[in-house]
């Protein structure tokens, strides 16, 4: 099977998956799951629903990518790197100014960009060793960054007034709205679909990524202005998600992995592949919840994502060659 | 032309220059020196890799920083030390990558996967290959990326390959010179370098010790200074020269035969 039939293969699975989301669903009166196609009434929240996870994960996976292939880690993720917690730690120091300011709502999305910016900035400079991130210490990085904002997310729910907090609490958890203003969601697909674009047209730039610095200069890649855009975007990219779902965790991570297995590393068939992938993690994830009924409702997306993407993070911490990555590997001469 | 003027660097103690170097089209130059001398920075700038404390770089009368990314890309060609590519690339992955600002050009690859053997392994990822194959790879990217007047800058190209390889890949810089093209390349093969380079450079401790024609930089006590090893001229049986460390002791030896000395 060629890459362009696993591309064509992946993208009648997300809209499977999709599809599925429909059918799927609980019952507001009883709390009974359902699968049946909704009534008129419902088809808006679940097609929303759908529609967000689709965009948010593919968002999130096309991240993932573009952090991988700029700082050339495996590792690299939107969460793993602490953009996430950041841009959620951005959207909670602005809820609390603007609950102090009077303000009932504000855009949200502004403080999540600043927030996921500063983090990627923070890991960058932190995760540095002789010019250069360095895989294990950018990882280290941002695992600190990560748990810092988090614990920031904390604290600035702990100032927030109860009935505040706990309109927030679902979202700082990782959860799929199934409504949502038009505004944000028309700017989330702009967003997904132009970071794609450039991200496709741009694919042999960021297989010259893949070289070492020297070559990928000498050729003409221009690295070090490709790698600020890759960040920036991911980063921006990760903050709109983040603002509409809150932080979801190794979506980004896993994506990207899936998708490379699938269609190899050459960036024109892994960028779309990557955007599927993600895409269909997350739909999958929602889905998947709906089916686990507690007795307090379902479980939030972002706690179903992380337990699955946290054994595939060890794993891949334990197995990955990141060496691979920046041609350190040994081989036999 | 590739010219610096006045050219320094510093970095972690280490003061590289000033240097005043030209490398002019239709000539090989080497850059010969001991490990820590300053080679790999003084090529890395001469590329464009790095930006020079002092001093200007010039190509073809353009001031290097002025020139843009595309531009560069097809008038001077780098090889660095070590180099590499991440996991999975193929070896005609990598060598397209060579055209990326320069538009595809099919034939230049094959030519280029052609003179470094590599036509068989055209889809075999860099990672399954030796160290000395990868080399052949990367510097089949360099042969693609190349244009007839391009100048190159390779720093130590032949030292993972076998003699075979490396007298090829001398071989095809020198029809590369020959075609108007320029070369520059750190070595520590000594022998080789002065039997095809045209002109040298002896860097020392960061300065350029002598310059000038490859076979009169390039002697016995220039590199005695240099190395602190003593080198003699060795006569092949068709005449030509080359350069070989001293044996330690005067009865291994007998196998080369010096200028002056009869054959018995």
């Amino acid at each position: 099977m060629n890459a362009a039939t696993r591309l064509g293969l992946l993208a009648t699975a997300l809209v499977l998956a999709a599809v599925a989301r429909l059918l799927i669903g609980v019952d507001p009166a009883t709390g009974e799951l359902e699968f049946s196609w909704p009534a008129s009434d419902w088809i808006t929240f679940r097609f929303t629903a759908a529609i967000i996870a689709v965009l948010v994960g593919a968002g999130l996976s096309l991240s993932g990518l573009l952090l991988q292939t700029s700082l050339r880690n495996p590792l690299a993720a939107p969460s793993v790197l602490g953009v996430s917690s950041g841009a959620g730690l951005g959207v909670m120091v602005a809820l609390l100014i603007a609950h102090h300011a009077g303000i009932e709502t504000v855009p949200w999305f502004a403080p999540a960009i600043i927030g996921a910016l500063i983090a990627v900035g923070i890991v960058l400079v932190l995760g540095r060793r002789d010019g250069w991130p360095d895989p294990v210490t950018t990882i280290l990085a941002g695992v600190i960054v990560a748990t810092m904002a988090g614990a920031g997310m904390v604290l600035m729910q702990s100032m927030l007034p109860a009935d505040t907090r706990g309109r927030f609490l679902a979202w700082a958890m990782g959860t799929i709205p199934d409504l949502a203003a038009p505004g944000p969601l028309w700017g989330l697909t702009a967003l997904v679909l132009a970071a794609t674009s450039w991200a496709w047209i741009s694919a042999r730039r960021l297989d010259a990524l893949r070289l070492d610095e020297a070559s990928a200069q000498t050729i003409g890649a221009g690295p070090e202005p490709l790698r600020l855009v890759c960040l920036v975007l991911a980063g921006v990219v990760t903050a709109m998600t983040v603002a509409i779902c809150g932080p979801l965790g190794f979506v980004g991570l896993l994506g990207p992995h899936v998708a490379r297995l699938l269609v190899g590393p050459s960036h024109r068939l892994l960028v779309p592949a990557a955007v599927l992938t993600g895409g269909m993690v997350l739909v999958g994830a929602d889905v998947f919840r709906q089916l686990i009924s507690l007795e307090t409702g379902r479980l939030p997306v972002g706690v179903v994502t992380t337990l699955a993407g946290g054994p595939f993070f060890l794993w891949l911490l334990t197995t990955s060659r990141t060496g691979e990555w920046r041609g350190d590997s040994n081989a036999s001469v | 032309m590739l010219r610096c003027e006045g050219l320094q660097h510093h970095y972690a103690g280490f003061t590289l220059g000033p240097v005043d170097v030209t490398i002019d089209r239709g000539r090989l130059a080497v850059l010969v020196g001991p490990n820590a001398s300053g080679k790999t920075t003084l090529l890395n700038l001469l590329a464009g890799l790095k930006s020079p404390s002092m001093g200007s770089i010039c190509l073809d009368g353009v001031n290097l920083s002025n020139t843009g990314r595309r531009e560069r890309a097809g008038k001077l060609v780098a090889l660095p030390q070590r180099p590499w590519a991440g996991e999975g690339m193929t070896v005609i992955e990598l060598v397209r990558l060579g055209r990326l600002q320069l538009g595809r050009d099919d034939e230049a690859i094959e030519s280029a996967l052609d003179q470094m053997g590599l036509l068989t392994h055209q889809s075999t990822p860099l990672g399954a290959l030796s160290i000395g194959q990868r080399q052949r790879a990367h510097f089949a990217r360099v042969l693609a990326q190349a244009e007839p007047k391009s100048m190159l800058v390779l720093d130590e190209p032949t030292a993972p390959l076998d003699p075979v390889w490396a007298q090829r890949a001398w071989a095809v810089l020198r029809e590369h010179v020959a075609s108007g093209g320029g070369a520059v390349l750190a070595v520590h093969d000594i022998a080789i370098a002065s039997a095809m380079a045209d002109d040298a450079w002896m860097l020392h401790e960061g300065q350029v010790r002598c310059s000038g024609v490859a076979s009169e930089v390039l002697a016995p006590d220039a590199l005695c200074e240099a190395f602190g090893q003593r080198y003699e001229w060795a006569i092949r049986s068709d005449g030509s020269r080359w350069l070989v460390p001293a044996p330690c002791s005067e009865t291994s030896d007998a196998h080369l035969k010096r200028p002056g000395q009869s054959s018995e």
